[in-house]
């Protein structure tokens, strides 16, 4: 065991259930001190129990597992790390060895229970051919007080700037209180975690203050991956003026966004009327779950650099879609189609599946090609419906040639394509929704 | 086996964002389906060359691409040195002005150091300050021009640069004499203050200064100019720096030689002798051109920041990168000013009178879609 860095821990043994006490009391010290609340750390390790014992029996046995614990500020993530020349990377398919008919192979559905526990699951391929599956749970919060928020007055005039803690967390409580949107994540209502996941530097916020110190409006924003950030916001609190306030808040997160990594900026949970006519309307993320019929957030995208234009894969039945959304959205693709012209796959393709509990969301995505793609999708949407996770969406990288082999499996089993992130990935990302068939 | 690039490549260049230029014109009119494509984006001068540069490149020998160049460009330092009454050692002439901001941030500042400059102004002084691990402090426009006094406040005990593009592109404002010679007083020889004139000889204001003519006052000063904008030799990559000779001459260390090609050196040296108004008849045209620019805009309720210089700014009202794409459709290349942080403005290139209608009717075509 070592300390990697002050935010990380780390542990390297063998996957062999024999070591699987020493996983368990690394991970609940670890999680204990890092800061989690009972409940949270004993739940954390339960499923890094799971993933641990799991990875022993099925995934990769006598392979070297290393294990970090990460202090993310307001969540803790506990990642294994193993080589893809594991044995059994099939089993990495949260659909593998499930028999939910079977109670006895229950204690093999690492995966799919581990994902119970915690706020987010993920598998990634990292570099040097390796493999990395996460579990992150997040640290409780108590909710704000909205009560005691005033709206600001209007402002004559106002600055820019980064806030520090205590005002984060009076902006959250702002938004929470004034917003009256229903569409907002929950950490909103948690003021506390919000200065926390500034503090982390994984979100980032703007707000701007009148001359009074009042707070007017302000923008939160992170990364959503390497490329593209997401942003919350702008909010303006003041009842009149409110539109220079946002535009002026919009614009500074673009600038501070200029001649950075950053290529594009998503904005999911409510971007401001008068601001959509900055950005591009890319579609809409469609929710449905028990107590909502059916819940659609409409998408837009600020492109921050000039588009050099560049080549994407299909399948030819995405063709007609691709044309028309590509002239929609005046980006400059060569569209090129894939075929399998019978060269080889490996037997088992598999895709990693990321689960976000606050939506009852599931996002696929392919890690490896298999011949067994359509079964595979079949496989998941079953497994991912018998957890009650009615919103499942896949995502493709039309910049990666065999990802657009596997669009006649999404697309027979009711997948259909519903918009577009323009330079997400190695190119362009196409994100599918699955709609159940009509009874 | 595999370099593991985490551990050989320094932070500060693994978290660099490379910049991607445009693709060459035939293949972005393949893939924008163009047939004709208009590049107003970089700046560039529509006549070209001045004539006697044009019968240089023309008439240039093929046997002699065998031969490596002056590798200090010998004749052209010492033309440009006649040119401004200097000494020849004065001078450093490089592969493009972006070269020697290379070589004066290498020859003053190591990793910890910090420069100076404006955050919304040419992006290379600070790129190469990033990429060489060294801290560049972006001090915000007044009024679309440097803020002297912002800079001044902003100096520390690490800065060893400050950089002023004068004009400003993209903003085309300019210190006058009087305040470059105040700036240069307040810091008082403690940094290196670089003054990059790359569209020095666009500007007939009278108070505008020739920082060359001040690096006798100055020894701290080192004035940029370059012969791709005026002199229209982009593409063959040649600017130069001029400043005091010991300063120079430390600047010289950190310099490529041989990075300059034989035919841009004598390109340079016909283009500075020009004697066929070359430099009166751009600056006939850029009047000419932004008058009719400015009305067009006028009539449609643009907002423009018209400054020095051959461009001018235009206020959107929506993406610019959008309008990037959506005029590239119409064979017409701006330059989107997101990466300038000016977001929904573009940038346009004085051109030919043919273009620039082309462009205001591609303009209005898209504005209405």
């Amino acid at each position: 065991m070592e300390q990697t860095d002050e935010k990380t821990l780390s542990l390297k043994l063998t996957a062999g259930v024999e070591f699987l006490p020493v996983v368990i009391s690394f991970v609940e010290k670890t999680a204990e001190i890092l800061g989690l609340a009972k409940n949270e750390y004993l739940q954390l390790t339960l499923a890094a129990e799971e993933i641990f014992s799991y990875l022993a029996r099925s995934v990769c046995p006598g392979s070297v597992v290393s294990i970090q614990c990460f202090n993310g500020i307001y969540f803790t993530k506990v990642s294994f790390q193993f080589p893809v020349a594991a044995f059994h990377l099939g089993g990495l398919n949260i659909t593998s060895t499930v028999s939910p008919e079977n109670e006895s192979n229950l204690d093999e559905m690492g995966l799919v229970i581990a994902a119970r526990f915690v706020d987010k699951l993920a598998i990634t391929k990292k570099k040097h051919n390796e493999v990395e599956l996460t579990i992150i749970k997040e640290k409780a919060y108590p909710p704000g007080i909205a009560a005691t928020v005033k709206r600001p007055f209007a402002a004559e005039s106002f600055i820019i700037e980064r806030p520090d803690g205590e005002t984060v967390k009076l902006f959250a409580m702002m938004i929470d209180t004034y917003s009256g949107d229903s569409l907002l994540p929950a950490f909103f209502k948690y003021p506390g975690k919000v200065a926390d996941m500034v503090f982390s530097g994984d979100y980032q916020a703007l707000t701007a203050m009148n001359q009074r110190r009042e707070i007017c409006g302000g923008i939160l924003f992170h990364h959503r991956n390497e490329k593209i950030i997401e942003s919350y916001g702008p909010f303006v609190f003041t009842e009149e003026g409110g539109q220079e306030i946002g535009v002026a808040l919009w614009e500074a997160c673009l600038n501070s966004l200029a001649r950075t990594k950053t290529i594009g900026v998503v904005s999911i949970y409510g971007l401001p009327e008068w601001l959509q006519k900055d950005s591009e309307d890319l579609g809409y993320f469609e929710y449905s779950d028990e107590t909502i019929a059916s819940m659609k957030m409409p998408v837009f995208y600020r492109l921050l650099h000039e588009d050099p234009g560049g080549v994407v894969w299909t399948d030819e039945s995405l063709l007609d879609y691709l044309r028309k959304e590509y002239d929609r959205l005046f980006l400059a693709r060569d569209i090129r189609i894939v075929a399998n012209l019978g060269e080889h796959h490996g037997d088992a393709s598999i895709f990693s599946t990321e689960f976000l509990k606050d939506y009852a969301q599931a996002m696929l995505r392919p890690l490896w090609p298999g011949r067994d793609a359509e079964k595979n999708v079949h496989r998941h949407i079953q497994t991912l419906l018998e957890e009650n996770i009615s919103n499942i969406f896949f995502e493709i990288d039309s910049g990666i040639p065999w990802h657009a082999e596997l669009i006649p499996a999404l697309v027979g089993n009711g997948f259909t394509p519903s918009m577009i992130i323009p330079f997400a990935g190695e190119s362009d990302l196409i994100i599918f929704r699955y709609h159940a068939p009509r009874s | 086996m595999r370099p593991d690039l985490d551990l050989l490549v320094p932070s500060y260049v693994r978290e660099f964002e490379p910049y991607i230029p445009s693709k060459p014109d035939p293949e972005l009119m393949k893939l924008y389906g163009c047939s004709k494509l208009f590049r107003l984006n970089n700046n560039e001068n529509p006549f070209g060359p001045p004539p006697a540069a044009q019968e240089i490149i023309r008439k240039f020998p093929p046997p002699q691409a065998a031969v490596y160049p002056s590798g200090d460009s010998y004749y052209l330092r010492h033309v440009v040195a006649a040119f401004h009454a200097l000494d020849p050692d004065q001078i450093l002439v490089g592969n493009g002005a972006n070269e020697v901001i290379t070589f004066v941030i290498k020859a003053f500042c190591q990793e910890g150091d910090n420069i100076i400059t404006a955050d919304k102004t040419f992006a290379v002084y600070e790129w190469v300050a990033t990429f060489s691990g060294v801290g560049a402090k972006l001090i915000p426009l007044r009024d679309y021009g440097f803020d002297d006094q912002g800079m001044l406040q902003a100096i520390d005990e690490h800065t060893k640069i400050l950089f002023v593009c004068n004009p400003n592109n993209p903003t085309g404002t300019y210190w006058s004499t009087e305040r470059l010679r105040a700036f240069l007083d307040a810091v008082d020889g403690r940094q290196i203050v670089v003054v990059d004139e790359a569209y020095f000889e666009f500007v007939e204001q009278d108070d505008f200064p020739n920082g060359i003519a001040l690096i006798k006052d100055y020894p701290n000063l080192v004035v940029f100019r370059t012969f791709s904008k005026m002199y229209g030799i982009a593409g063959l990559r040649i600017g130069y720096l001029a400043g005091d000779r010991q300063v120079v001459d430390t600047i010289r260390r950190t310099c490529v030689v041989y990075s300059v090609n034989t035919v841009a050196q004598e390109a340079a040296v016909a283009a500075l002798q020009d004697n066929t108004g070359h430099v009166g008849r751009t600056r006939a045209l850029v009047r000419e051109v932004k008058a009719f620019l400015t009305a067009e805009l006028a009539k449609m309720k643009l907002p423009v920041i018209n400054g020095e210089g051959n461009f001018l700014i235009i206020k959107l009202p929506g993406s610019d990168t959008l309008a990037y794409r959506k005029l590239m459709r119409e064979g017409i290349m701006i330059r989107s000013m997101t990466g300038f942080r000016f977001p929904n403005h573009i940038r346009i290139t004085v051109s030919h009178m043919e273009a620039m209608e082309a462009f205001v009717t591609a303009l209005k075509k898209t504005m209405a879609q």
